[in-house]
């Protein structure tokens, strides 16, 4: 292996909801890039629920993220494992009880440090369902924050919260770090008064009434680009909702949201997890793998936008 | 006041026919059934957000046909933001009968009312209220719903007979 020691990108996949394949698509995307000869290490940081080991056919991790929390181990790099795949390593999150499924605030920031020094091309987080704190700071932190909604009522309801909470969390961090606490809590007052609804409106209203402190407010959002894929898509129009997911995120948020692209529910994938082995390694030429490819096509395309906040 | 153009998504100077298709695509994704946004808007949002597609959309709208009047090329150069509706005091009055549309919106003019005046009163969408005076026929509901909307209308003008109003204009739709 070539000795290069560069920066890794940071990718994450949420979504809010559980069981609308963040897992399934982490892995796979993970082995798309290995095979394409990125080195990538994958990170279950869905603490509580991890499993991408036993997608990986990894039975047992001698090693996880659980002897971080324990402090037997003290980086995140002592806690990498092979996966038997070239290129691709895991960091896995299993035997994470319940108890530190919400790491202290200290220990978190101390591994979200970590996961842009570790030696890769990519480091991949698979994370949790729901809309936490700790969810949204893996998220917020990801150079490409990814969220994955499948064309249900539930999952984009979920999705939008989880959006929503990311977008929420980002604006405070933007407000302090501008320091325009004061400008703001003004801006929020005629809120009402002006019938402001959405968050972009509140956006154009601090930038109209107080232009200094929009402008910094603004230029510290404008590095949030949240990416979305549809899952399980079983009807060629399904596929349609991601770009009106994120014609709506613009509307609504001011953000662009871009839709990196549709995967169809195919079987195969429900039979890979059961064998333990990837689509991407059992089934290469699949139109599964053809869409994850595209996805990480998409990705790769990417490499100026998002960073750490 | 917002950029209609933004609003709608399309390029600043886009053709009126572009604008439409991002028009009537926006306002089904706000549609209050549509999946892709249902969760996201209150019904608050989601009415102001569809106010202001109908706003940016009578506005490049209003524009573009009061260029077609003046030049005879299409304009290629960006229209103007504020839309000042032409004085038309000296106008002659359209034949009710024959141009039922048009003799509202010349009444409406002579009266200095605008159509977001008219939409106020009558909730009716701007764009809704425009297909009436352009007698768009194929953009125009059903006459149950069409003879509703012009009595609205004609009340706002304070015209004594809407009924005669509202019978020449069913006349003009092509018949089933």
């Amino acid at each position: 292996m070539q000795h290069k020691q560069v920066k890794p990108r940071v990718w994450a996949i949420g979504g809010g909801k559980g069981g609308i394949g963040k897992s399934v698509i982490s892995i796979n995307l993970g082995v798309a890039l290995a095979r394409k000869g990125h080195r990538c290490v994958l990170v279950d940081a869905d603490l509580g629920g991890a499993n991408l080991h036993t997608m990986a056919g990894i039975p047992n991790p001698g090693k996880s993220l659980r002897e971080l929390f324990t402090k037997d181990a003290g980086n995140l790099s002592d806690v990498l494992i092979p996966t038997g795949i070239n290129n691709l390593g895991l960091i896995s999150g299993a035997h994470a009880l319940l108890d530190i499924a919400n790491p202290k605030h200290l220990l978190k920031q101390k591994i979200i440090r970590q996961l842009f020094t570790l030696d890769a091309d990519v480091v991949l987080l698979d994370l949790s369902a729901g809309s936490s704190f700790n969810v949204l700071d893996f998220f917020l932190a990801a150079h490409e924050p990814i969220t994955v909604v499948v064309p249900t009522p539930t999952s984009i309801e979920n999705a939008y919260h989880f959006l929503k909470a990311a977008f929420y969390r980002r604006l405070k961090t933007a407000i302090a770090e501008a320091e325009v606490g004061h400008l703001v809590d003004q801006a929020k007052e005629q809120k009402v008064a002006l019938g402001i609804r959405t968050p972009r409106e509140f956006l154009q209203h601090l930038a109209e009434t107080s232009p200094e402190a929009g402008a910094a407010v603004s230029e510290k959002m404008a590095v949030f680009r949240p990416k979305l894929i549809v899952n399980q898509v079983r009807r060629p129009e399904e596929i349609a909702l991601g770009t009106k997911m994120s014609t709506a995120c613009r509307g609504y948020f001011g953000v662009e949201m871009n839709f990196l692209g549709g995967i169809y529910n195919d079987d195969k994938v429900v039979l890979s997890i059961q064998t333990r082995k990837p689509a991407m390694k059992a089934y290469p030429q699949s139109s599964f793998a053809n869409e994850i490819n595209d996805i990480m096509a998409n990705l790769l395309a990417n490499k100026v936008e998002g960073g750490r906040v | 006041m917002s950029d209609p153009f933004e609003t709608l998504g399309v390029k600043p100077g886009a053709s009126v026919l572009e604008a439409e298709r991002a028009y009537k695509s926006l306002k089904e994704l706000y549609s209050e059934d549509s999946l892709a946004t249902y969760s996201l808007l209150d019904p608050e949002q989601r009415r102001k957000l569809l106010d202001s597609l109908d706003l940016a959309f009578s506005r490049i709208a209003a524009s573009i046909g009061q260029r077609h009047k003046t030049t005879t090329a299409i304009p290629q150069a960006r229209v103007e933001p504020e839309i000042v509706e032409p004085k038309i005091e000296d106008a002659p009055m359209p034949d009710p009968e024959q141009h039922p549309g048009a003799y509202l919106r010349w009444l409406r003019q002579r009266a200095g009312i605008s159509l977001k005046d008219i939409s106020e009163r009558t909730k009716l969408s701007v764009a809704r209220l425009e297909d009436i005076e352009l007698e768009r026929l194929d953009r125009l509901p059903v006459p149950v719903y069409l003879q509703g909307y012009i009595a609205e209308y004609a009340r706002c003008l304070k015209i004594d007979e809407p009924r005669r109003l509202i019978d020449n204009y069913l006349k003009q739709l092509p018949r089933k």
